[in-house]
């Protein structure tokens, strides 16, 4: 496809393009704002004819010389919602507030939450697990039925459909999700909703450190729960208390409450305040933030807990967030906390090695652009013949090395400010 | 590998001539029986190196002819790689190695409080490297999912016998999710040998029920409104009147006959969730005049309800000695209006149809009866086939829920996708296998002049009993 004169400036006069700039600042860069799919393609061919990399997230954006960045935000139809068969069909310029909202006018939702400003693109390119739903799994592409992605030589795909169980073809759905916007664009999904439940309890305790013998009690019980408890998040800054949120029906929660309390032992409650001030801390979007995936069993988890310990002596600093039962553990640094960069790297790539020894990984997620070489090192797998097959697989959708996220990092990064400077 | 792992002799590759889809068969020109990733590599390579085409397979019983040798060359059998390696309680996963049955691996964690989830109709026969491949549903997936729900790390050996490593403990993924794309892939991108499943605690409390209702409207309309309700049962499974009478003939299970439609239903957890859904389903039932609720008041009650569902194809066998089935899916609130479309062409085309499916996963499965020696009535199912595929997929469906594309399906492909989504898709196959010999001439349609001439079709629909579904 080969973009007349007139065709860009017409991209150009409809505000499609635009000089990005960064406060009052101008940089060399664009901003994209395709308002329908077929202009998707036209920008991404413009960025491959121009070898010029593109990022469909800001703040990766700025890690570039000259970037483009695309923005979503005017691609946000609802394409079709089987309100009865529970299944949308969705742009993902549409941000996880306005989906929360639309769905939440028929008595739906879509079971995985997140900051209300999040891009459905965002969140379906980065597979990101969501706080809710983290004991059976809360990851996006559980929830994907399919999908429309435009692949940087300027074609218009789509897999799966609007049906909850389907072979038919290699699954795209999942290979696509969780691709972090490098392999083409996502412009549309169909996800598998639930509806709104009838009531949604929370309960927020203090409890005593992880390595006493509370959590022995509590693990089988969240696992014993699973299907009603839908998040169980574990917090220490100062101290350490924990959420649970369960949702169903308004009487089968006071049984659950005295098992839980069982559990821990008739634990000091939190005040709604703490609990309102954890829920916040879940969706911490401009932090650097480490996720550490590890088996969900209670081993696991006080041995990570205790390196970390010992890694980052300082880490009451700052805070650590379990989320138990499903085998994340969160280190969340924010700007004013950060301590200096340089000795960061030495124990994330300790831990990443325990990670790895016990069947998990090390990511590293939002970390500023002197991290980028470890980040990729991290995010992608050690085994070489893994990773070389991911080269082959990104080098066939997008040869020229066009699209870009600093969560997941192909080839030296020629394009960013980290070896440009270097 | 030993001289007695390989064979070669005609009588001997015979049973390797086709899977559970007698639709077409071709024999390998040899087969291995490995035992090691290691033997499976070597294989593998030689074949790469040669430019031989091979194929992998576990027990055979797919229905869409995925593990069938379409072009010879070397059948690769993994029943030799049967060992469970590690059996993690406290991570709740186990490591397997693909050769392993699917019912085994239950029995083996029968102490465990932990079950292996996915339950494809021919668990007791299926291996995990099948189910794999074809990602496998079942019963119960309309709860606890699909076989790829349940796979948190594979070992793969590659087309050119390389061998790779992915995942591990967990469900994350590391980097471009290739699990995801490896499972469901039909032996096309490589050969699975080993993987690490996620067990599920059982539930404590497991009812089933079985309900009647004198229209299949009034059973479609059941099915969407628990659906809609948010309730999800474990299992969800509707039987026509056909079937119904089918079953009773062959199991003696006294399921009631005066009904146009059955739905056996099944709820799990804790028993006060259970109860509390018990409630809400009984509701719904009865705003949907169900005739009558019967609920299973013994374990082996419930056992022989589930017996009876999945030994409903075997059952057809009364009524003709072979059966052509789909697989389609479609969404769950057009099942009624679809259900009635397929009697009609039924009795349009005067073929014997019985319906026995996953209603929960709007996952249909009409089985068209016939006598492969009735020339006449070969003809009528083949166009009978052929309009229920197309009513499917005007009501929104896909071709296949859980059996695969293999060769039973590929021709449909274009009807689904377009040019460039399936251009996609091949040109994932060739970076993986750019000499196109893994598993080659599946799930693509089959351009003329490109294998046909290959093949032995032996009678072109035919399945006899012994298929699952």
């Amino acid at each position: 496809m080969d973009l007349s004169t007139q065709e860009l400036e017409a991209l150009e006069s409809s505000s499609v393009i635009q000089p990005l700039s960064i406060g009052d600042i101008q940089t060399e860069g664009f901003i994209l704002t395709p308002n329908k799919v077929e202009q998707v393609a036209q920008l991404l061919h413009i960025s491959v004819q121009q070898k010029r990399p593109l990022s469909l997230n800001y703040n990766d954006a700025l890690l570039m010389e000259h970037p483009l960045w695309m923005n979503m935000k005017h691609l946000k139809t609802i394409r079709n919602h089987r309100i009865n068969d529970l299944i949308i069909t969705v742009e993902t310029g549409i941000t996880m507030g306005e989906l929360r909202q639309t769905l939440a006018s028929q008595g739906q939702q879509f079971p995985l939450s997140y900051p209300d400003d999040l891009l459905l693109a965002d969140v379906i390119a980065q597979d990101r697990p969501a706080a809710e739903t983290g004991l059976s799994g809360g990851y996006p592409r559980d929830y994907v039925l399919g999908l429309e992605m435009v692949t940087p030589d300027g074609e218009i795909t789509h897999y799966g459909g609007e049906v909850v169980k389907n072979v038919t073809g290699y699954d795209l759905n999942k290979f696509y999700t969780g691709s972090h916007h490098t392999l083409g664009v996502i412009t549309a999904v169909t996800l598998k909703l639930a509806p709104l439940p009838e009531a949604t309890q929370d309960w927020g305790f203090y409890v005593s450190s992880p390595h006493h013998p509370w959590l022995e009690d509590l693990l089988p019980w969240l696992h014993q729960h699973r299907h009603q408890l839908t998040a169980c998040e574990l917090f220490q800054k100062e101290s350490w208390a924990l959420w649970i949120r369960a949702q169903g029906t308004k009487n089968s929660f006071s049984t659950l409450e005295a098992e839980l309390k069982a559990c821990l032992g008739n634990p000091k409650p939190t005040s709604s305040q703490t609990t309102r001030s954890f829920l916040k801390r879940t969706h911490l979007d401009q932090s650097h933030l480490l996720r550490l995936t590890i088996p969900k069993g209670l081993s696991a988890l006080r041995k990570t807990l205790k390196e970390i310990e010992s890694l980052f002596p300082e880490v009451k600093s700052y805070p650590i967030q379990l989320r138990l039962a499903a085998g994340f553990v969160h280190l969340i640094w924010q700007p004013d906390n950060m301590p200096q960069l340089t000795k960061l790297k030495q124990p994330l790539k300790q831990l990443a090695k325990l990670a790895q020894n016990q069947g998990g990984h090390l990511q590293l997620l939002d970390f500023p652009s002197d991290f980028l070489s470890l980040t990729q090192k991290l995010n992608l797998p050690n085994d070489p013949v893994a990773q070389a097959l991911m080269y082959q697989l990104k080098a066939l959708y997008d040869p020229h090395n066009i699209l870009h996220s600093r969560h997941l990092v192909f080839s030296s990064p020629s394009h960013t400010k980290e070896s440009s400077s270097s | 590998m030993g001289h007695r792992f390989v064979l070669d002799g005609p009588e001997e590759l015979i049973a390797y001539e086709c899977d559970a889809c007698l639709l077409i068969k071709n024999a390998p020109e040899i087969v291995v029986l490995p035992k090691t990733t290691q033997e499976v590599s070597q294989v593998v390579s030689f074949c790469h190196t040669h430019k031989i085409p091979f194929t992998a397979r576990g027990a055979g019983t797919g229905l869409s002819g995925g593990a069938l040798p379409l072009k010879g060359g070397v059948l690769i059998s993994l029943n030799r790689m049967d060992q469970i390696l590690e059996i993690d309680t406290e991570n709740h996963t186990a490591t397997v190695e693909v050769g392993v049955v699917n019912a085994h691996l239950n029995q083996a964690l029968e102490a465990t409080g932990l079950f292996y989830a996915p339950d494809p109709s021919s668990q007791s026969a299926c291996t995990l490297g099948g189910n794999i491949a074809e990602n496998a549903g079942g019963i119960h997936c309309i709860k606890y999912g699909v076989t790829t729900d349940h796979i948190l790390a594979l070992e793969v050996v590659l087309p050119d016998g390389k061998i790779t490593r992915l995942g591990g403990k967990t469900r994350s993924s590391h980097g471009l999710n290739l699990i995801g794309l490896l499972v469901g892939s039909e032996g096309t991108l490589g050969i699975i040998t080993q993987a690490t499943v996620q067990l599920t605690p059982k539930p404590t409390e497991i009812r089933a029920y079985l309900a009647t209702f004198s229209t299949i409207e009034s059973a479609g309309n059941a099915v969407s409104q628990i659906i809609a309700s948010g309730l999800i049962p474990s299992a969800l499974e509707f039987m026509d009147a056909f079937t119904v009478k089918a079953v009773n003939q062959a199991y003696d299970i006294g399921f009631p006959e005066d009904s146009e439609a059955v739905l056996l239903i099944e709820l799990d957890g804790t028993l006060h969730v259970v109860l509390d859904q018990e409630d809400r389903l009984m509701a719904i039932l009865s705003e949907n005049n169900a005739q009558q609720t019967r609920s299973a008041q013994t374990a082996e009650d419930r056992q022989a309800i589930w017996a009876a569902r999945k030994g409903a194809v075997a059952a057809y066998g009364r009524f003709q000695p072979a059966f052509y089935l789909h697989d389609t899916v479609i969404p769950r609130s057009e099942l009624t209006s679809v259900l009635k479309k397929i009697l009609a062409i039924g009795k349009k085309h005067q073929i014997l149809i019985g319906n026995v499916f996953h209603a929960g996963d709007g996952n249909l499965h009409p089985n068209i009866l016939f006598d492969p020696d009735d020339a006449d009535m070969l003809q009528r199912i083949l166009k009978g086939g052929e309009e229920i595929l197309d009513v499917c997929l005007q009501a929104g469906g896909v071709l296949s829920g859980e059996h695969g594309i293999g060769i039973e399906k590929s021709k449909y492909m274009s009807r689904l996708f377009s040019e460039a989504d399936l251009n996609k898709m091949k040109q994932i196959k060739a970076a993986f296998d750019p000499q196109q010999l893994s598993n080659p001439l599946k799930i693509f349609p089959i351009r003329a002049g490109c294998g046909e001439t290959h093949l032995s079709i032996s009678n072109p629909l035919l399945t006899t009993g012994g298929a699952w579904i």
